[in-house]
């Protein structure tokens, strides 16, 4: 028997999935949540193969690294980290405690006009920069009723993805 | 014919225009740049020549640079795929200039068809069908509005010089339209470097369908019947098909010798596309020509069994077509999905990472035009689209079956893609139906749930994980460095 531990995020239960051969030496039972299913799988390559479930076949394909495993099937994907050591998991809470709301990058780009000054407060969703990826403009907003602390960017530059762009303090 | 030819593109098209020179015989000339280096087009090509530069604007886009690579390799002719220099008139005339043949029309027609304004007043002589619209001083605000209000709103803004929805922009009410023009004018100088815009009447419920037409040195024009290209995010089409499922051959007649009445009036020669607005009673509009090869043709090649880059490289030597109108038929019917590097979930922003699992899916009647391979990179510098996956089948049923397999069987890790969201796409009921229009993924609830964190797909994920041919390994690896119980061998994993 092996036991494995999925979480999709951190606000999902952590499911206990049981993968147990099938006593008739016919592929798997994998157990989770109480409920069992059988399932048959066939490696065809190094990282991808074939799963079967009732009677229908799903290609996958499955990548490790030390610290990631992505897995593909039928046409969706999946990647699950492993989790950071417990104290640096801690520390990260603990920074989440602190947490205050920025305007990230959400791609790599160029900032063409900033819409807002510091000091300005601003409702929940309004538009504060525009920026250009990919010959693309997008708009980006605040995600809540806030009031602008600094702008760590400036017209004109290039940004790295998640670059911090705006620090907000929330407004009640 | 051509001995030599350099094909001034990157990606996936400039790959098919490769293997067509290559099988002809044509030696194929590559230009890259730095994060281009081991691109699939480099490896292809017989010859590669660096460009330097990494974003499009410091190399695909340098007319000088390219023109001295193509006099340095005693080139025939210049291909310019589409995008970057293929619809750009002053290219096309310096490379007429240098002696070099540009494969595509001349540049006075490039020129005239360029610019979106010119063209619809040239087809409204010509009888062609065009949508109401405004054009004059982009500053000019009160005069617009006026016009605005008069077409009725909703409008559109375009850009003159536009093409792929970029400098275009749908306005709803009047107090948007300032900032839409800003914006519109923005984007194209960026584009196009050329901010000059204008405001059509927005058909509501439009059909997006175009025509392929070819043209020789000769004065011969035929038409390749359509492609309905109605499936669009973000004014980008992302499906394609032909024939359309909306047109009755009345209408495909009528439509097909319109684009012929367009391409006539302008001296239309080698690869082009006449696009048309449809609505819902089957009115047609022109709306522009695409002055080169489509992103879309091979839904064209699949139908008619046509092979439009050699086409291209054979009316471009002087030949004549090889066929009449009444020589083409429309047989089958092909569709096309594009695979982006992009997220439906979040708004459609592009991915970029390694490619660290490709594989394209095989079987008769599929074709995939890709530009990229396993351990490949995704950079931010160019468009997302990875490839383009052709099926084709006897009927549009069997062609929906075939490219629902096709897309589940063609496995990506390393970048998020619009896979998942292309099978959700076809799979829907309106679009079996064929009840389509541009505005199909604003109007029909396209899930992007992932099933892959529903139980059935933990499980799965689960069980692969646990027979992983080279688990024992990374579990030693991980026993090692860790201090989990030996049940949880695998370890805690969590989604990213």
């Amino acid at each position: 028997m092996a036991k494995i531990e999925l979480q999709s995020n951190p606000n999902t239960p952590l499911n206990s999935i049981e993968v147990n051969p099938s006593e008739n030496l016919q592929g798997y039972q994998v157990t989770l949540d109480g409920k069992t299913v059988d399932l048959n799988i066939q490696w065809t390559q190094e990282n991808a193969g074939v799963i079967t479930y009732q009677g229908q076949q799903y290609p996958f394909a499955l990548l490790q690294t030390q610290d990631t495993i992505s897995f593909w099937l039928a046409g969706q994907s999946v990647t699950y980290q492993k989790p950071q050591p417990k104290s640096r998991r801690d520390n990260a809470a603990l920074g989440q405690g602190q947490f205050s709301p920025v305007v990230q990058a959400p791609m790599p780009g160029t900032i063409l006009k900033i819409l807002v000054q510091p000091g300005q407060v601003v409702e929940a969703n309004s538009p504060v920069l525009i920026m250009e990826s990919m010959k693309m403009e997008m708009t980006l907003t605040v995600p809540c009723k806030a009031s602008i602390q600094s702008i760590p960017c400036q017209e004109g530059q290039l940004v790295e993805m998640k670059q911090v762009l705006l620090t907000l303090e929330q407004v009640e | 014919m051509f001995r030599k030819v350099l094909v001034a593109n990157r990606g996936e098209i400039a790959v098919r225009i490769m293997r067509t020179l290559q099988e002809m015989g044509v030696k194929a000339v590559a230009i890259y740049s730095e994060p281009d280096s081991l691109a699939n087009h480099v490896i292809q090509a017989d010859e590669a020549y660096a460009l330097g530069g990494k974003t499009s604007q410091e190399s695909y886009l340098q007319i000088e640079t390219i023109l001295a690579i193509a006099k340095k390799a005693h080139v025939d002719a210049i291909h310019p795929g589409y995008g970057f220099l293929s619809e750009n008139a002053h290219f096309a005339r310096a490379c007429e200039q240098a002696g070099i043949t540009f494969i595509g029309p001349t540049p006075e027609v490039i020129g005239m068809m360029g610019d979106k304004i010119i063209a619809k007043e040239i087809m409204q002589e010509a009888g062609v069908p065009v949508v109401p619209g405004w054009v004059g001083d982009p500053d000019n605000f009160a005069e617009i509005e006026q016009a605005a209000q008069s077409m009725g709103y909703p409008v559109l803004i375009k850009a003159a010089a536009g093409g792929g929805g970029k400098g275009m922009r749908l306005v709803s009410q009047p107090s948007e339209i300032k900032d839409a023009l800003a914006s519109a004018a923005r984007e194209a100088q960026k584009a196009f470097n050329d901010p000059r815009v204008f405001v059509e009447k927005y058909i509501t419920h439009p059909r997006h369908i175009e025509f392929q037409i070819l043209g020789d040195q000769h004065g011969n024009i035929v038409h390749l019947f359509e492609r309905e290209c109605s499936i669009q995010r973000r004014h980008q089409k992302i499906i394609e098909e032909s024939p359309s499922p909306f047109l009755s051959p009345a209408l495909r007649d009528a439509m097909g010798q319109a684009a012929i009445n367009a391409a006539k009036a302008i001296g239309y020669t080698n690869a082009g596309t006449v696009e048309f607005i449809v609505d819902e009673s089957g009115q047609f509009y022109f709306l522009e020509v695409n002055t080169r090869l489509q992103v879309e043709h091979p839904v064209t090649e699949a139908v008619t069994q046509c092979d439009l880059v050699r086409l291209q490289l054979q009316i471009a030597s002087g030949e004549a077509l090889p066929f009449t109108q009444t020589d083409c038929q429309q047989t089958g019917h092909a569709i096309e999905c594009r695979i982006y590097a992009e997220d439906p979930a979040n708004q459609f922003l592009p991915s970029v990472g390694t490619l660290s699992f490709y594989q394209e899916p095989q079987g008769p009647g599929i074709r995939v035009d890709s530009g990229v391979r396993q351990g490949g990179e995704v950079s931010v510098y160019y468009d997302p689209m990875l490839a383009k996956l052709i099926v084709w089948a006897p009927s549009r049923e069997a062609a929906l079956q075939k490219m629902r397999y096709a897309l589940t069987h063609y496995p990506i890790l390393g970048v998020t893609t619009n896979v998942a969201f292309l099978v959700q796409i076809i799979t829907h009921s309106a679009f079996i139906a064929g009840e389509i229009d541009t505005h199909f993924l604003e109007n029909n609830t396209i899930s992007t749930e992932n099933d892959l964190e529903s139980p059935l797909g933990k499980a799965m994920a689960a069980l692969a994980i646990h027979t992983h041919p080279k688990k024992n390994q990374l579990e030693q690896t991980m026993n090692e460095s860790s201090d989990s119980n030996p049940w949880q061998l695998a370890g805690l994993w969590r989604v990213v």
